[in-house]
């Protein structure tokens, strides 16, 4: 779960909106070597970060029938950049979805500021064209790494 | 009078039309013709498709079935695909689910490769304008 960028989700609302955050600390691996001296949380990361938040809003929207996977980031603006220590939140907005993908508007804010807002449009991957019989993204360990399991049904509760 | 609304209901689908393309694809707005081919023309790519749609949707406050503007499924049956070209009963099935595209060109030398071509901005208005009949 090395490229899991989120602590935890805050707010998950059905085809609305999703919320999650996460605390960097001067300890964060990425922050030793990208600027040394100078501790920017690096913008990809923040980025990657709103995908996997839109994503999972999605996934939840769609009931998690199938994976999602990042196709297009249609727009990016970092506004400012984000100085470790902090905690930043990020905020997805699910826009129109249909069983092919979706499309969402993402934010980035630290202290209540938005440092960065972004587009997406992920598609959906059915497991019989990935080839894998369970899912490769929404799978237990997943729903279990952020206590997310609540969101799933029974069925899939008890693997 | 009833020529000059029909005119003036095109020039509206076609100018919103552009736009979504535009935002799709990252094309200037004079790039975006009536005959223009989304691929060949325009770029698009086929994870571009999918964007096309959403705008168009949320643009004409439509809902576009999955396969309705884009044949879906045609490529993979044997009866529609042979030796790297789209058989009549493919072409017949082609022109059934897609009445808004214009094959004349495509029958003459209906390769794979060049269906793409068929995707054009007047095949999406065409089907846009419709749509926006039976709304």
């Amino acid at each position: 779960m090395r490229w899991i960028l989120l602590d935890r989700f805050c707010e998950i609302e059905r085809d609305k909106r999703a919320v999650a955050d996460k605390n960097i600390s001067l300890q964060e691996t990425c922050l030793q070597d990208q600027l040394p001296g100078r501790p920017i949380y690096p913008q990809t990361l923040m980025l990657e970060a709103m995908a996997q938040t839109g994503g999972v809003l999605a996934g939840y929207s769609m009931d998690f029938k199938c994976d999602l996977f990042l196709a297009k980031i249609e727009s990016v603006v970092f506004k400012e950049p984000v100085w470790a220590p902090a905690k930043i939140v990020y905020t997805a907005e699910l826009g129109t979805y249909n069983d092919t993908g979706c499309r969402f508007q993402a934010a980035t804010t630290v202290d209540n500021k938005q440092v960065a807002q972004a587009a997406y449009l992920l598609v959906t991957a059915p497991a019989d064209i990935t080839g894998n019989t369970e899912p490769i993204v929404f799978n237990f360990q997943f729903f279990k790494l952020f206590n997310l399991q609540k969101l799933l049904g029974g069925e899939r509760l008890s693997k | 009078m009833v020529e000059s609304t029909a005119n003036e209901k095109a020039d509206k689908v076609f100018s919103e039309v552009r736009k979504c393309l535009v935002a799709a694809l990252g094309v200037d707005e004079e790039e975006v013709k009536y005959e223009s081919s989304l691929i060949r023309d325009l770029g698009a790519e086929s994870i571009d498709f999918l964007d096309i749609i959403f705008r168009l949707e949320k643009e004409f406050s439509i809902k576009i079935p999955r396969g309705d503007l884009f044949p879906e499924n045609l490529m993979n049956n044997p009866a529609y695909v042979q030796s790297g070209k789209i058989t009549e009963a493919g072409v017949a099935e082609l022109k059934k689910r897609n009445p808004y595209a214009d094959f004349s060109t495509f029958e003459k030398d209906p390769q794979v490769s060049k269906l793409q071509d068929t995707f054009t901005v007047k095949m999406i208005c065409g089907y846009i304008a419709d749509k926006i009949d039976t709304k």
